[in-house]
């Protein structure tokens, strides 16, 4: 199988300053396949975004303790690597940060695009292509002379999609992209990154704690203290309700109902995970009370 | 609200003032001060009140947003002028009265003065803050100083500081609007009190806002570094800034302006000089 990116016996400790080490990831084994769409979920402190930060080589050997492997794009990250090659990996491993405002570097929106493709050193005709393809891929044509601090949440959010996309990766990790913003912008990204899901060519990572934004993925991580707590498509995942509650996180609202309903011997189906099929299966329940 | 202040004084349009290349525009900049200080007699002076002039008319920036751009200096102006009308004791005397003395030169020395300093504001922030988006600035400069970097000057990373500066700048100040109101909303009082209190109490804004500046900075950097930023060296432009036929134009005309300045330094305006001698 062709996989982007292999994790074999990882554990990792921050050195804070003082030389004291604090555990973050512990004995972590997971493949991500090359085209497919998997979500990350965890507490705050579970892990999930050191484990991002380490794909990318934002946090490396210098910021703690690693041990086992990190191999992207079949080169090994955690050992001493070569510039050329980092660079080579943080080009084609995009990553979208959670706070939209620290990632915009120039004053206009089309500029900001196309600052990834610069520092490439493409053509600048190219670059324009890639700017005006981007920006329609993420529906924020017509912004290109915008200034970014005009726009929303949503709208920075996915100006800086379009920027990491300009740069032609095979792989977008989403670090709690969605954290930072209200209700119609997370919809807004959201649906930006089921496109892109839908266009097969892009592996894709979502960090996430909102259980909502991990009932569309292939698959589920879910790391606690961390550790691997759970791996499998969604289904397999939010469909084990108390094991989810024991080390309290959340199934989608929805699912959650159902799971009320069945304890209450009301229903006896399929937990549902979207709002869509609840809401189908709500009619169904209500037609067959009556 | 507070972010949607105007960086500087720039007026987005499409004047032909606006059209013409930020590095010709800083080097008419340059020559039009310089025209400025060569200038001497009364028809170099008329010349470049009249360029001036057109330079504004084409701008199509309103007369009242010029205005508000001089406030800051009508102080100045009125006080020089005042001082070359009352102190100037040369040429013919034109009134008297008790100790006050005017005399001619006083006169011309006062509009001259005027007009220098008229044309000097009106012809820099036109070409300049009016009609030039600071990011077109300095991506100007970086263009113009690109030589230096061969000597070793950082040309790219000051530019990219000022365009990063320029890009934080409501970022930042929209911070400050919510520190400041997350201080109010515990009792803190800005606007009353001893300036020492005063000074304190915005104490308890700064550092706040410093730590948030800097801690974008990190995330920032960490964010450049993913999107594949390594310095200047090998990077390439969105928008590669072309000269067209018509910036060169505009070069010639600016120093067309000084040409002419230059030349008509020696023919004073006897006409005004007639109508006021006795």
């Amino acid at each position: 199988m062709d996989n982007i990116i292999e994790i074999r016996d990882l554990s990792f400790s921050y050195k804070d300053p003082e030389g004291k080490l604090h555990p973050a990831l512990h004995n972590i084994n997971l493949d991500f396949e090359r085209g497919t769409y998997t979500a990350i979920l965890g507490h705050n402190g579970s892990g999930k975004s050191t484990l991002a930060k380490l794909i990318n080589m934002v946090v490396t050997a210098d910021d703690g303790v690693i041990e086992g492997s990190i191999k992207v794009l079949g080169k090994e990250v955690t050992t001493a690597i070569s510039d050329d090659d980092a660079y080579e990996i943080q080009c084609r491993i995009g990553m979208v940060h959670q706070n939209p405002d620290d990632q915009i570097v120039a004053t206009t929106v089309e500029e900001d695009v196309a600052f990834g493709p610069e520092n490439l050193g493409m053509d600048p005709k190219l670059i324009r292509e890639k700017v005006t393809q981007t920006l329609a891929a993420v529906g924020m044509e017509g912004h290109e002379k915008s200034a970014p601090h005009r726009l929303s949440g949503g709208q920075k959010q996915r100006i800086a999609i379009a920027g990491v996309l300009a740069m032609d990766p095979e792989c977008i990790i989403f670090d709690e992209s969605t954290a930072m913003l209200d209700p119609q912008g997370r919809d807004a990204v959201m649906k930006t990154i089921d496109e892109l899901h839908s266009r097969g060519d892009v592996t894709i990572i979502t960090i996430t704690h909102y259980m909502n934004e991990a009932t569309d993925a292939d698959r589920v991580v879910v790391l606690n203290r961390g550790e691997v707590f759970m791996d499998g498509t969604p289904e397999e995942i939010f469909t084990q309700v108390e094991k989810l509650h024991s080390v309290s996180l959340d199934v989608p609202q929805v699912t959650e109902l159902f799971y009320g309903l069945q304890k209450a011997g009301k229903y006896n189906g399929k937990l549902p995970l979207h709002t869509n099929e609840g809401a189908e299966e709500l009619a169904k329940l209500l037609k067959a009370e009556r | 609200m507070i972010r949607d202040i105007t960086l500087g004084q720039y007026f987005p349009g499409n004047s032909p003032i606006h059209r013409i290349d930020p590095r010709m525009k800083l080097l008419m900049a340059i020559i039009m001060i310089v025209a400025t200080f060569v200038a001497s007699s009364g028809t170099s002076f008329a010349l470049l009140f009249i360029a001036t002039l057109i330079l504004f008319l084409l701008s199509r920036i309103s007369v009242k947003t010029l205005m508000k751009g001089m406030k800051p200096i009508v102080f100045i102006l009125i006080f020089t002028t005042f001082f070359q009308i009352f102190f100037t004791r040369t040429g013919d005397l034109l009134f008297e009265w008790r100790f006050i003395k005017i005399y001619t030169n006083g006169i011309i020395f006062a509009i001259k003065m005027f007009i220098r300093v008229i044309v000097l504001i009106t012809s820099t922030s036109v070409l300049l803050s009016y009609t030039t988006s600071p990011i077109a600035l300095t991506d100007g400069l970086e263009q113009m100083l690109k030589p230096l970097a061969k000597i070793g000057v950082p040309v790219h990373d000051f530019a990219l500081i000022m365009s990063i500066a320029l890009r934080f700048i409501p970022t930042l100040l929209e911070e400050t609007e919510k520190i400041m109101s997350a201080q109010k909303a515990r009792g803190t009082d800005f606007s009353t009190g001893s300036l020492m209190k005063r000074a304190r109490a915005l104490l308890a804004v700064f550092v706040p806002l410093l730590a948030s500046a800097i801690r974008h900075a990190i995330d920032l950097a960490d964010a450049m570094i993913c999107r594949g930023y390594r310095g200047g060296s090998g990077r390439t432009k969105l928008n590669v800034m072309k000269l067209k036929f018509t910036d060169f134009l505009w070069l010639f005309a600016a120093a067309a302006v000084l040409a002419g300045t230059i030349l008509c330094n020696p023919f004073t305006l006897d006409v005004i000089k007639g109508a006021f001698i006795k």
